[in-house]
């Protein structure tokens, strides 16, 4: 007589989506901490830092606008935690979360703009070369999570978001936020 | 003997230092550039260790959160086991 016997069971203890997105986000950071070791290195080889005659770097402009990034990595974290309670609550601080790093990356652009316009561009020197290199994968990187944020609000606004799709989406936007302000000193300061 | 040739003349390019001038080290040879280049060395070698040590941490944590909560139950508090987990075994 045959008789049932259970296999082993296997519990799923880390999301699919945060596993993927772990692993991207240890990629990315060393894309990241490649690129600071070269600028490090390449800025410590140089006599005189930035190079005479180059546009200096928009410092308190830029302070304020990283204020409002870290703003937006703290709003999106309470709408996590409201989110689990109540997702109709969620809306607002989500929606405050996006708006602050849409006007991140929009604040980049006009201050990129600025840039160009007084000579510091890709070819203008090493110092141009880095910065917009470092400065642009980031704002890449925020652009794409601004993309993932929006899916995530829209989402929740139909009713439709889960924890496991919003997890991934906040480790992205941790990141993006997490890794500015290293480069914000490296860079700017 | 002469296919060990270019293998025995290798250490001479030992004395040619400055063929290395491509390289921001080398080309820039200040302390503060050696020293810049210690420390992203380190930074490059421990960070990669650093954040895999991390995920395995968050993973072994949430393993042991799952483990002590226990297979899921119902309402008489009996184990819940999906079908699919479940094989005929003959005797």
């Amino acid at each position: 007589m045959a008789r049932v016997q259970p296999l082993p069971v296997r519990y799923q203890i880390v999301p699919h989506g945060v596993m993927g997105m772990l692993i991207f986000v240890v990629t990315e950071a060393m894309l990241f901490a490649g690129l600071m070791s070269a600028f490090v290195i390449v800025k410590g080889a140089a006599a005189v830092w930035p190079p005479p005659n180059q546009p200096r770097l928009p410092i308190e402009e830029t302070a304020l606008n990283s204020a409002a990034l870290l703003a937006s990595g703290a709003f999106l974290y309470f709408a996590g935690r409201i989110f689990r309670e109540d997702a109709e609550r969620a809306r607002l601080p989500m929606a405050i979360a996006l708006a602050l790093g849409v006007f991140f990356v929009g604040f980049q652009g006009a201050e990129w703009v600025g840039l160009i316009q007084q000579g510091l561009t890709l070819t203008s020197s090493t110092h141009g070369a880095f910065f917009y290199l470092i400065v642009g994968i980031h704002g890449l990187h925020a652009v794409a999570a601004i993309l993932a944020l929006t899916w995530v609000f829209v989402r929740l606004t139909r009713r439709e978001l889960t924890q496991n799709q919003l997890a991934p989406v906040q480790i992205f936007w941790y990141f993006v936020v997490g890794v500015w302000p290293i480069l914000y000193w490296l860079v700017y300061l | 003997m002469h296919r060990l040739l270019p293998l025995a003349l290798m250490p001479l390019l030992l004395a040619l230092p400055s063929a290395a001038w491509a390289c921001a080290v080398c080309g820039g040879g200040t302390e503060d550039n050696r020293v810049e280049f210690i420390v992203t060395t380190a930074v490059l070698t421990f960070l990669p260790l650093g954040l895999m040590f991390g995920i395995f941490w968050y993973f072994r944590t949430r393993y042991l959160a799952v483990a002590n909560q226990g297979p899921p139950r119902d309402e008489a508090g009996i184990p819940r086991l999906p079908a699919a987990e479940s094989a005929p075994v003959a005797d």
